[in-house]
C-alpha cells in the first residue's frame, strides 16, 4: 500500500536516479584515455643492485579523436610482499608529460631505472589525462608490468672510496705515533 | 688538563710571563697545546674522528651508489659531522679547562702565576679551539673522495671553514663561559652538553611554518647547518642565503664577548654546583 505522497517520494528518488546515471554516463564520454593502449619494450629485467636500465613506453590512441594532453607515470610496487619500494630511489624522473596525440598516432617515452635494492619489483607506466580533464571516475591507461628480479650485489670499492677510507685513518695514526717516537727521541 | 707546572716556571721567570702583551698567554696555550696534542687525548679523538668519517664515507659512497643519497647530500653529510664532532669537542675541552683544574685543587696554583686570569682562559680556548683546524683537515681527503666535480668541493670546504668556525667560536666561548662559574666539572660537563644537543636537535627535525623558520634563522646550528645544505646541495650562491649567517656569527661574537667579560670574574671557588 503506497500512499500518493509515497508514489510522489519514490518518483522523485527515480528522477533523480536517472539523472545521476546520465551524468556519470557524460562524464566518462570524453574521456578517451581507456582507448590508449600502453605497451613496454621489457616484459622482463634481471639486475643486481645498483645496475641500471633504460626501457621505452609507447602511447598509441586508438581512439577517434585526438587526445588531451597526457601525463605518463612510473610506478613500482613489491610483489614479493617483502621488498621496500621507495620509487623515487628507483627512478629520479617518474613524471612525463606527452603531448596530445592524434588518431593513429603514438608517444615514447624513455625510462631510465635504477634496481637500488634485492627481491621482486614491479614497475609499470600509467597514463592519466592532465588537469583540468582530469576527473575522480576517469579511467586511466596502464601498460603491462615489467617484472624485475634483483639480486643483492655488494661492491667492495664503492665509488672509489675503499683505498681513502682506509689510508687516512692509518696516516693520522702514523702522524701521531711518529710524533711520540720523536718526542721520545728528543 | 694540566696547570703550568715548575718546569714551565723556570723556563719561563715570572718576570718574562707578566712583561709583554701576551707572554702569559703564550705559555699557558703552549702548555695547553702540548697537554693536548702529545698526550693521547687530542691524538685519539681525530683518530676516532677519522675512523668515523671513514665508516660514513663507505656506507654514503655504497648508498651514493645505489643512487638512495645524492652525491651532493653524502658531501654536505661528511661535511656537516666534522663540523658537528669539532664543535662537540671544543665545547667539552673548554667546559672542562677551568672547573677541571678547580675539581683536581690546581686552579690555585695557576691564579697566583703572575698572568693575568683573562690571559689563562684565553689561553686555554685557543687550545680548545685548535681541534677545529684539524678536525677540518682530517675530513678534506673524504670530501674531495665523494666530491663530483670541483665546485661541490669548494663550496663544502669554505662553507664548512666559515660557518664552522663561528660556530666552534661560540660553542667553545660557551663551554668556558659554563666552567668559570661551576663549582664542579660534572655540572659544566653536563650543562654544556645539554645546551649543545637543544641547539643539535632542531637540525634533525622537519621544520616548517612560521615558527619553525624562526627556530631556522634563530638557533646558530640549525641557521649553520641550513646554510650548508643550501650551497652545498641546492647550489645557491653565497649571496642567497648570506641571512643564516646572522646568527652563528651573533652567537659567536655575544658568547665570546660574555665568556671573556666573565675571565674577569674567575674565582677559585666557582659560583654554583660546589
Amino acid at each position: 500500500m503506497i500512499s500518493r505522497g509515497g508514489l510522489a517520494v519514490v518518483a522523485m528518488v527515480a528522477l533523480v536516479a536517472s539523472v545521476g546515471a546520465n551524468r556519470q554516463a557524460a562524464a566518462r564520454e570524453p574521456m578517451a584515455a581507456g582507448e590508449l593502449t600502453v605497451a613496454v619494450s621489457k616484459s622482463q629485467v634481471s639486475a643486481v643492485t645498483g645496475d641500471s636500465f633504460t626501457f621505452t613506453s609507447e602511447i598509441r590512441n586508438a581512439g577517434s579523436e585526438a587526445t588531451r594532453q597526457l601525463i605518463a607515470n612510473l610506478a613500482f610496487v613489491a610483489i614479493d610482499g617483502g621488498t621496500y619500494v621507495d620509487p623515487e630511489d628507483w627512478s629520479a624522473e617518474r613524471t612525463q608529460a606527452v603531448a596530445p596525440i592524434a588518431v593513429g598516432a603514438t608517444a615514447s617515452q624513455t625510462w631510465t631505472v635504477k634496481t637500488v635494492l634485492q627481491g621482486d619489483v614491479a614497475a609499470y607506466v600509467v597514463v592519466l589525462p592532465a588537469p583540468p580533464a582530469l576527473a575522480a571516475d576517469s579511467p586511466l591507461a596502464v601498460s603491462p608490468a615489467i617484472q624485475m628480479h634483483v639480486e643483492e650485489h655488494r661492491a667492495l670499492n664503492p665509488g672509489g672510496v675503499l683505498p681513502t677510507v682506509l689510508v687516512v685513518p692509518v696516516v693520522v695514526l702514523l702522524v701521531f705515533g711518529g710524533m711520540r717516537v720523536v718526542r721520545r727521541l728528543v | 688538563m694540566t696547570t703550568l707546572t715548575p718546569e714551565d716556571v723556570r723556563r719561563e721567570p715570572a718576570s718574562q710571563l707578566a712583561a709583554g702583551v701576551g707572554g702569559g698567554l703564550l705559555v699557558i696555550a703552549g702548555q695547553e697545546l702540548r697537554d693536548i696534542w702529545l698526550s693521547a687525548r687530542g691524538p685519539a679523538i681525530v683518530i676516532g674522528t677519522s675512523l668515523l668519517l671513514s665508516l660514513l664515507t663507505y656506507l654514503a659512497a655504497s648508498n651514493e651508489e645505489l643512487n638512495i643519497i645524492d652525491q651532493r647530500d653524502t658531501v654536505n653529510l661528511v661535511s656537516q659531522i666534522a663540523m658537528a664532532l669539532a664543535v662537540g669537542v671544543s665545547l667539552l675541552f673548554t667546559a672542562d679547562c677551568l672547573s677541571g683544574e678547580r675539581e683536581r685543587e690546581t686552579l690555585e696554583s695557576m691564579l697566583v702565576t703572575p698572568v693575568p686570569r683573562r690571559q689563562i682562559a684565553l689561553g686555554k680556548y685557543m687550545a680548545a679551539v685548535s681541534m677545529w683546524p684539524v678536525l677540518l683537515l682530517v675530513a678534506v681527503p673524504y670530501i674531495w673522495v665523494l666530491r663530483e666535480g670541483e665546485g661541490v668541493f669548494a663550496d663544502a670546504m669554505l662553507g664548512a671553514l666559515v660557518v664552522g668556525t663561528l660556530l666552534v667560536i661560540g660553542f667553545a666561548s660557551l663551554g668556558l663561559l659554563v666552567s668559570i662559574f661551576s663549582g664542579s666539572n660534572r655540572l659544566s660537563l653536563a650543562v654544556a652538553f645539554f645546551i649543545f644537543v637543544l641547539l643539535l636537535a632542531p637540525t634533525q627535525l622537519p621544520l616548517g611554518g612560521w615558527f619553525g623558520d624562526a627556530i631556522t634563522q634563530i638557533n646558530p646550528m640549525t641557521a649553520g647547518s641550513t646554510f650548508l645544505h643550501r650551497v652545498i646541495v641546492k647550489e645557491h650562491g653565497w649571496g642567497e642565503d648570506l641571512d643564516l649567517l646572522i646568527a652563528p656569527a651573533v652567537w659567536a661574537i655575544v658568547v665570546t664577548a660574555a665568556a671573556f667579560i666573565a675571565t674577569g670574574r674567575l674565582r677559585l671557588q666557582g659560583s654554583f654546583g660546589r
